[in-house]
């Protein structure tokens, strides 16, 4: 079991998400745009993973995760980015930041959680 | 591939796009295509609007999802279950609209950068009331305008993209179904 942030602005998307993470046993917290994230990543050290959507409003998943290395919040947590964006770009900028994992939405439930099992847990 | 067959291509993968992307999203199989809709005589029942943007220096892509979020129960019912609360059950569908809109923007960017065309999208927008205040008919020309429906039922989704493509060079644009990628760092 792992204590992981998602974040998404879509509340659907965020359902979804919880609901397949905690049926699997995981503890989930939910944040609806990049602010949102930052502060719960704050509140929250003992955060395992960090599911980020790219483009969010208030902060991209990008920034969040700039903002954490800054402040070193959850120095421990992966970082996976869940986004429709598949641009090399971005992904360049995700790996130099430090993400482990990009995934292309709409995301596969048993894929993610074997990704998870094989990564965090 | 000549300017037409582009933007011939590019309809057809926004259309096969918004059939793949409802089905995964919604965890529902049995949503259909209707590519010649007559969509004249029920716009008026369609007060909703998702509008999303896929823009680059050369092609320009409105998308415009026209639907009725109170009678979509279909949209929802596999992630919220049912609402009995009408708001609700409307703000639910145009919550899934817009995440759709987002999931088929990002899938055709990623087929257009295959082919060498550089685009960024935009957050999905949605509004109320049918109405073309942007790109109207008689002030369209040069752009391309298609419409097709996504329905299961009575239940029906009206999709409109308008393609503005000012490319100089013949471009290939094939269309990969490529749902849910997992690459590792």
């Amino acid at each position: 079991m792992a204590k992981i942030l998602i974040a998404d602005d879509s509340e659907t998307l965020r359902v979804q998400l919880r609901n397949d993470l905690e049926n699997a046993k995981h503890e989930v917290l939910a944040a609806e745009d990049g602010l949102v994230a930052i502060k719960k990543l704050q509140e929250n050290s003992d955060i395992q993973l960090c599911i980020l959507d790219v483009n969010m409003p208030e902060a991209s998943g990008l920034e969040v995760l700039e903002k954490m290395r800054e402040e070193n919040l959850c120095p421990k947590a992966l970082v996976f980015m869940l986004t429709t964006d598949s641009s090399p770009t971005l992904k360049e900028k995700g790996k130099s930041l430090g993400v482990k994992a990009w995934i292309t939405k709409p995301y596969q439930k048993e894929s993610l959680l074997n990704v998870i099992e094989k990564l965090v847990v | 591939m000549t300017k037409g067959q582009f933007e011939e291509s590019l309809e057809s993968a926004l259309m096969k796009s918004s059939l793949s992307r409802i089905k995964t999203f919604c965890r529902q199989e049995d949503f259909h295509l209707n590519k010649s809709p007559d969509v004249s005589k029920d716009h008026a029942q369609k007060p909703n609007l998702v509008l999303i943007l896929i823009s680059g220096q050369d092609v320009h892509i409105t998308l415009k999802v026209f639907f009725d979020a109170k009678k979509c129960p279909s949209l929802t019912e596999q992630t919220h279950g049912q609402s009995d609360q009408e708001d609700e059950q409307s703000h639910r569908s145009v919550d899934v609209v817009k995440e759709l809109s987002n999931l088929i923007a990002g899938h055709i960017k990623m087929l257009l950068d295959q082919a060498g065309i550089n685009c960024e999208i935009s957050l999905p927008i949605s509004m109320r009331g049918y109405d073309e205040i942007f790109f109207k008919d008689d002030i369209n020309l040069g752009l391309k305008k298609n419409q097709w429906e996504i329905y299961r039922e009575s239940e029906k989704l009206t999709f409109v993209s308008v393609v503005r493509n000012s490319l100089d060079n013949d471009i290939e644009l094939e269309y990969v179904e490529e749902s849910s990628t997992i690459e590792l760092f």
